[in-house]
């Protein structure tokens, strides 16, 4: 290995986050293959180690014979100084090339406030931040994940965008560029060849217009771009793609444990929810794929345990049985059986202990609302009795701690709402405090709350979120009611959902906020102890425009919204007619069954359907 | 109860794996364990866990030739089928060594192991003819202190490195490269960290690399190296 970077590394605090050289990596030679490509995820090593997307596309490529595919993540600051001062440019873990030198670049959008480490993460590499100031000799730069279902805010600084998933979908793009490059074809040219891949999006080939107030008055699509461009799906998820091998970390990231993606899309409708309008429809793996393929899998990795993710893990269609077994086949080797998280309303204690650690770690449920009218209104359709009949359950199987999450901040919420969340903490302990009489003492109950950012193809898509002045009062509010022994309260940093809810439903102005923000010295905004808000303030006023018309502006539902060329498939008719539907606090139910469908749109425009292969074994 | 086997085991540490922390490498061999399918035995409890145990930790950044784990199997396996089975295993950078079966269970690493010897590879930037490099080694290893700025949660203090250095040699290859082995203790007074020795050495010394060369135990009937 190159050796420059081995004395660098020697300096920082975790080279580990650098070295690269993990169990099971893929290092091809540089020079025999077609193309290069680097993925990108704009967090620490840690936090973008544990996710399952990227690493899904990094084994995909490589298992191609032509293509090579490599990672990198943002470097912490030290490292980045000692970047800057040995003027090396940001390299890549397998073979420690510098960013530039790949044929692309890919970063994955998973959250609004890691922009600014993608500009960093660029400048870093030496590439130019803006699309037309890069010529021919550097990389395409394309977004994928859920950040490109409005990508607006980066459109000046990408290439192109991948809406929906990405494993056909990356081989594709990458056929195209190889054989675009193979012809001798120019940038631009590839790049309208790409215009072919269906669930490509190049902001070029659509102008946007604004107001004089600032609202968009039009996008318009170059011809021969579409005008609407629809998300990539996988049709077939009953044995979609799973690699053969899986990466082993040396350092420890967030997630350390060997992930099996049992099924995709959630459609219990949550109104507030992004996640479950853009991976429609439900889509579930065959058990019998999953349990071939877990065996060699383990012996390759030795994690000792397998956790079984997804949107809403315990939906999965036979999931009790398919937990059993896997326990059952892997308990012997001290393996361990997980789910992410678990739903009130799909909860066991039978099934609870099988996944959680230990009855003294602490159980998370997410009521989400205070109370059942609010929760009417999001669609999350859970009775006060539901809930506790849940968590008596739980400590009746012995766990002493509870952690509730809730939003604030969500449409109609009033005081009565929040009083709301007081009482059913209250009664959660008292619950507990019965059942454990004899230690008492030892339940806690904690409750989380996080402040509510309208997400674009939502149903909330055109609501206002809080104010800042709101969110505090709102939080103080709390405070005050959320008191007492074995009650505690934790709140997310106002002023960071703010800025979220600014890019979250921005559009391209906003690129010169984050180019601004990034030269004041914003980057690893996602970190409460990173994220300076006096700055942000600052490039805004720099800029000249102001956060609150993106954040707590309410939107008429005939507005064109920056996002309305880019489509999940879900129609703005029924994202329209749910958000009446919270109004009147009526339910929406869950399709997955495809029984019910509740016409979002989804099936029909993609040509899909919903499938419950899952452990149904015939 | 069963029956237990207890095998003491030397592995090196080597080149990108030096970046990885004393607990992570511990969790990438009880990972190795179950690929290369051992029989392990666990320990009981909610959580159970490998009955594997380690010495001295290692400071990251330094390179080792002399790492020592105990490890407990539910099978009598002979000594080079685990060599094998590891070495198949192991991530890059992690390498056994010797596997030796113990006969009966012996005290833990952490407390048999009483010195420790690093070696620095050092190149020096400016002339300097051998006998005055063996010269200034003397002067420091005749000073009766050698203070050091120890970095503590708690803050900065000075602490006197002198008491644990043990011996040293010293050997040259070529114009410019030093050799310099120094044997430290270990125990429950302390020891010497190699990389808060660097800050004694002159400008013009750089230190190259660093490797954990042997480990010692204090009890006589044990054999003189531990192992
Ligand atoms: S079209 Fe119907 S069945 Fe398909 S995801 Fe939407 S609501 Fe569900």
């Amino acid at each position: 290995m190159n050796s420059i970077y081995e004395k660098i590394m020697e300096k920082v605090e975790k080279p580990g986050r650098y070295s690269g050289g993990e169990l099971n990596i893929t290092v091809k030679p540089w020079e025999e293959v077609k193309l290069r490509v680097v993925l990108a995820f704009p967090d620490l090593y840690e936090i973008g180690f544990s996710h399952l997307g990227l690493r899904l596309l990094y084994h995909r490529i490589n298992e191609t014979r032509d293509y090579l595919a490599e990672r990198v993540y943002a470097p912490a600051k030290d490292m980045e100084e000692e970047l800057r001062k040995a003027k090396l440019p940001l390299f890549s873990l397998e073979t420690k090339h510098g960013l530039g030198e790949f044929d692309l670049l890919g970063f994955t959008l998973q959250y609004e406030l890691s922009y600014t480490n993608i500009l960093n993460m660029m400048s870093l590499a030496g590439i130019p931040l803006k699309r037309e100031e890069r010529g021919e000799e550097y990389p395409l730069i394309i977004g994928g994940g859920p950040g490109s279902f409005n990508p607006e805010p980066l459109a000046d600084f990408f290439d192109l965008f991948l809406l929906g998933e990405g494993e056909e979908a990356i081989i594709e793009i990458l056929n195209v560029v190889t054989e675009g490059k193979n012809k001798g074809k120019t940038k631009t040219e590839i790049k309208h060849d790409l215009l072919s891949v269906s669930g490509v999006y190049l902001p070029e080939y659509y102008t946007v217009e604004y107001l004089p107030d600032g609202r968009v008055s039009a996008i318009k699509p170059l011809p021969p771009a579409p005008e609407v461009i629809y998300k990539r799906i996988i049709k077939d998820f009953k044995d979609g793609y799973l690699p053969e091998k899986e990466l082993v970390p040396w350092i420890e990231p967030i997630h350390d444990r060997l992930m099996i993606e049992l099924l995709r899309g959630c459609t219990r409708g949550c109104r507030f929810c992004q996640a479950g309008m853009i991976y429609r429809p439900v889509r579930e793996r065959d058990s019998s794929t999953i349990k071939k393929k877990l065996p060699a899998l383990i012996r390759g990795t030795g994690y000792e345990e397998i956790s079984l993710t997804s949107l809403s893990s315990a939906d999965y269609t036979g999931i009790e049985k398919l937990v059993g077994t896997l326990s059952d086949c892997f308990s012997t080797q001290g393996v361990k059986i997980s789910l992410p998280s678990l739903r009130i309303d799909s909860f066991s204690p039978e099934l609870a202990a099988t996944f959680q650690a230990k009855p003294k770690s602490s159980l998370t449920f997410a009521p989400e609302a205070g109370t059942e009218r609010l929760r009417r209104v999001i669609n999350k359709n859970l009775s006060e009795a539901q809930i506790l009949e849940t968590v008596q359950s739980a400590f009746q199987a012995g766990w002493q701690r509870m952690k509730l999450y809730f939003m604030i901040g969500l449409p109609t919420e009033t005081d009565q709402d929040l009083e709301g969340i007081a009482q059913l903490a209250k009664k959660v302990l008292q619950l507990g405090r019965k059942i454990h009489a004899s230690k008492a003492g030892h339940v806690k109950v904690v409750v989380s709350v996080s402040t509510f950012v309208p997400k674009p193809h939502t149903p909330f898509q055109w609501r206002p979120q809080i104010s800042l002045e709101e969110t505090l009062r709102k939080q103080d509010y709390l405070k005050q009611v959320i008191r007492g022994k074995g009650l505690s309260f934790s709140w997310h940093e106002a002023t960071m959902s703010q800025m979220e809810g600014v890019f979250s439903r921005g559009d391209r102005r906003l690129g010169k906020i984050l180019e601004t923000a990034l030269e004041l010295g914003c980057t690893f905004d996602a970190w409460g102890d990173k994220f300076r808000w006096d700055l942000w303030q600052e490039a805004f006023k720099i800029v000249g425009l102001k956060p609150e018309f993106y954040n707590t502006r309410a939107r008429a539902y005939k507005e064109v919204l920056p996002w309305q060329h880019l489509s999940a498939g879900v129609s703005k008719e029924f994202l329209r007619a749910e958000d009446q539907r919270a109004e009147e606090e009526k339910p929406t139910f869950d399709c997955r069954t495809g029984k019910e469908c509740s016409a979002c749109g989804v099936c029909p425009t993609l040509g899909i359907k919903p499938t419950l292969s899952g452990g149904e074994e015939h | 109860m069963r029956n237990i086997n207890y095998y003491r085991i030397q592995y090196r540490k080597t080149g990108l794996a030096r970046f990885t922390s004393h607990l992570d490498v511990a969790r990438a061999i009880s990972r190795t364990l179950r690929r290369a399918e051992l029989p392990v035995a666990f320990s009981c409890g909610f959580n159970p866990m490998p009955r594997l145990s380690f010495g001295p930790p290692l400071p990251l950044g330094i390179e080792s030739e002399a790492e020592f784990m105990d490890l407990e199997l539910t099978q009598n396996l002979s000594e080079q089928a685990i060599t094998l089975a590891l070495n198949r295993s192991l991530p890059p950078g992690l390498e056994v060594i010797q596997v030796t079966k113990l006969t009966k269970k012996v005290s833990s690493l952490m407390a048999s192991v009483d010195s420790i010897v690093y070696q620095f590879i050092i190149k020096v930037t400016v002339d300097k003819r051998n006998d005055q490099i063996e010269a200034w080694f003397k002067h420091l290893w005749d000073s009766k202190e050698l203070m050091i700025v120890k970095r503590t949660k708690s803050g900065e203090k000075p602490v006197n490195i002198r008491p644990f250095w043990r011996d040293y040699t010293l050997s040259f290859i070529g114009d410019d490269i030093i050799l310099f082995e120094m044997k430290v203790e270990f125990g429950p007074r302390g020891t010497l960290r190699p990389d808060n020795f660097i800050s004694l050495l002159p400008q013009d010394f750089q230190v190259q690399r660093i490797i954990r060369k042997a480990m010692y135990s204090r009890t006589e009937e044990c054999c003189e190296k531990v192992l």
